[in-house]
């Protein structure tokens, strides 16, 4: 009986002790963590064609979601980036254990994700549509009564599609696939008449194929996929970091600071002259938001550079909701003031 | 005609080849037209194949040496990468040439160990999670394959112990983990760690740690069966001469039991190294992630037949070689030979 009374109590108290051990330790800032580190940690796909994908001279990291992580390093000041790779099933326990600092990875932004991590500024609106054979008849979700329909398994996509399916009370025959590619390949060999994801894909695809022209995307968008950077909750102060870094790109855009003119001190003076909104986006915050410009450029450079009219995955952008605000689109800034 | 009788042992026939095809492939008209149908099917396919291969990207796969071999590890470390692969590689072959030329086997192993040493050493400033590709896949192989054998084994013998607490415990964890698929083993073990311990365990070990859990019970099991197909008047004898319960299982019955156990364990193992591939669910650039983000970069994004196929050949190539070097461990064991 003694020994069992001293075991209890030796189990209580360091079960106390580590209780009081990590009561102790005052909550840590993301932002302090990592200003120590000297490095970013930032999780994206690295296998998602223009959002993230190795650089294969350098093998380095590039695309639309890498960049966003060298403009968030560019904003706190550290000169490195991980990057480590996360699939839909890892990021969001990645984000809540700490392992990375934030993720850029293609993720939506909705209600039930909000409870469990943070999300920053949208930087890419998606929406799902589909992708037929330009011979084919299928304009929209109401030609799609018997069709054959590639999808990828286990993705929102595919519950979207049979979600629209079921309401119209329509047969279908669902052909899923583990990858997107193979469902697109399915598409151009004919076992389906439809393959349907979120629409940048579904250019991305269409741009390289042997002949963009044999297939074409159609129908409105039926789903709403703002992408956008995931964190954790309850750290405002790293946040903010994240946040700012997004809207400060979006101004620059706005404001015409491209990666050349950041980089160049002449022109900068030059332009915080005759522009007290430019004097305060490149002095406010020491400077953090042009620091992001000079790492990556501005929004619209960091576009263009993946989505581009002359790049291969060209989406187009003008008349889609990834123009700024100002000019009819849905990407907006927040004044630097 | 009638000479045939005196000829003993079976004469030696030399048919011609066309004598050969006669015989096996046109003797009567099912069998012509059985082969001619093949044979028409078989032209076809190789030469489609060979048509494809002939035009296909390959620039995906000779453009991209050090991806495929090492993943996105820094370039600046892939030198030491490149070292530490060439000593292995070196290792590996005066492994060969040494087991031809019967080297004592102390010789080989204190090799090994040299060059195990070495590579940690030349690897030193290479985190676990920044090595990739065919690196990370042999890797991730090579440390579950040696985890889970020993532990195998003793959850194996645990299976069979006559302590009650010993053999629930290994049925309890032979079932458990038997009855859940890797990749969900896999998923739930990488969130679950996660969780709790952050950062502590780096991904590649997390992943090592589920394949040995997974591999293990299996190996436990063929284990079981090893040690039940030695007959118990081995054990018996044993015993009667003398020998405690551990001699008995260390110098009887285990060396008949792992001679018989050879062909599933090399079963499981190039299972074992063919499912490591499944550690792209948890984002490691593995052979199998390293494909899929070449595939991502602008100029490679329509070569995925190209990629796959160039997987499914790597893939083959190292499955062969193990079941090929099994059945060499298997011959000079004497097997099938008894």
């Amino acid at each position: 009986m003694r020994k069992f009374v001293g075991f209890a109590l030796a189990v209580v108290l360091a079960v106390g002790l580590a209780a009081y051990v990590t009561q102790a330790q005052p909550p840590r800032s993301r932002q302090d963590i990592v200003r120590a580190r000297g490095q970013l940690i930032c999780g994206v796909d690295g296998g998602t064609p223009g959002f993230s994908f190795p650089d294969p001279a350098s093998g380095r990291m590039v695309g639309f979601d890498a960049d966003f992580c060298r403009a968030v390093a560019g904003f706190v000041d550290v000169p490195d980036v991980e990057f480590v790779r996360v699939t839909s099933a890892t990021r969001i326990p990645a984000v809540l254990a700490g392992s990375i600092d934030v993720a850029f990875r293609t993720a939506t932004h909705t209600i039930t994700r909000d409870d469990q991590i943070d999300f920053g500024p949208v930087t890419f609106f998606d929406g799902q549509r589909l992708l037929v054979r330009t011979d084919s008849r299928i304009n929209g979700l109401d030609d799609l009564n018997g069709a054959r329909i590639c999808v990828h398994s286990g993705t929102t996509s595919e519950r979207n599609i049979t979600d629209q399916m079921r309401q119209r009370n329509f047969r279908f025959q669902l052909i899923t696939f583990a990858t997107a590619p193979e469902a697109f390949a399915a598409l151009a060999a004919g076992r389906c008449d439809v393959f349907t994801t979120d629409a940048s894909q579904l250019t991305g695809f269409r741009a390289t194929a042997p002949n963009p022209a044999d297939f074409k995307v159609v129908g409105r968008e039926f789903s709403d996929e703002p992408l956008a950077p995931i964190y954790q909750e309850n750290d405002s102060k790293w946040a903010d970091v994240v946040d700012w870094t997004v809207y400060g790109l979006v101004l620059a855009e706005e404001l015409g600071i491209t990666q050349a003119v950041a980089r160049d001190a002449a022109r900068m003076s030059a332009l915080t002259a005759r522009d007290p909104i430019v004097k305060n986006f490149a002095e406010l915050k020491g400077g953090a938001g042009l620091r992001a410009v000079r790492s990556v450029g501005n929004y619209g450079e960091v576009y263009d550079r993946y989505f581009g009219p002359r790049v291969r995955t060209a989406i187009t952008r003008d008349g889609s909701r990834n123009i700024l605000a100002v000019k009819g689109g849905a990407i907006a800034s927040r004044p630097f003031r | 005609m009638a000479t045939r009788v005196e000829v003993l042992p079976a004469p030696e026939e030399r048919l011609s080849a066309w004598q050969w095809a006669r015989r096996n492939l046109f003797d009567g008209w099912l069998n012509t037209l059985l082969t001619l149908l093949t044979g028409a099917a078989l032209v076809s396919f190789v030469s489609a194949i060979l048509r494809w291969a002939a035009r296909a990207h390959w620039s995906v796969i000779t453009d991209n040496p050090r991806f495929w071999l090492m993943g996105l590890m820094p370039v600046e470390l892939a030198p030491r990468a490149f070292w530490a692969g060439g000593l292995v590689a070196a290792a590996a072959l005066l492994t060969l040439g040494g087991v031809r030329v019967r080297v004592a086997p102390r010789v080989l192993f204190g090799l090994w160990v040299g060059i195990i040493i070495a590579v940690i050493w030349v690897m030193s400033p290479v985190r676990l999670d920044q090595i990739g590709g065919l690196y990370l896949t042999l890797l991730l192989a090579v440390v579950s394959i040696s985890l889970s054998f020993p532990i195998g084994i003793l959850v194996g013998m645990g299976r069979v112990s006559r302590l009650p607490a010993i053999r629930g415990f290994s049925i309890l964890y032979i079932e458990l983990i038997r009855g859940i698929p890797l990749i969900t083993m896999l998923l739930w073990f990488f969130v679950f760690v996660t969780l709790l311990s952050g950062d502590a365990i780096t991904r590649v070990e997390r992943a090592m740690i589920g394949l040995t859990i997974f591999t293990s019970a299996y190996v436990g099991e063929i284990v079981r069966a090893g040690i039940q197909s030695v007959p118990r008047g081995q054990t018996e004898a044993a015993r009667a001469v003398g020998l405690s319960a551990v001699q008995t299982m260390r110098f009887i019955v285990m060396p008949q039991a792992m001679k018989n156990m050879i062909p599933s364990l090399v079963g499981q193992f190039i299972s074992l190294f063919k499912d490591t591939s499944l550690t792209v669910i948890i984002g490691l650039s593995d052979l199998v992630g390293t494909g899929r983000s070449l595939l991502a970069i602008t100029r490679y994004l329509q070569d995925t037949q190209e990629v796959y196929v160039f997987l499914l050949i790597a893939y083959f190539c190292f499955s062969y070689l193990m079941s090929y070097g099994s059945r060499l461990l298997e011959k000079r064991l004497g097997l099938g030979e008894r």
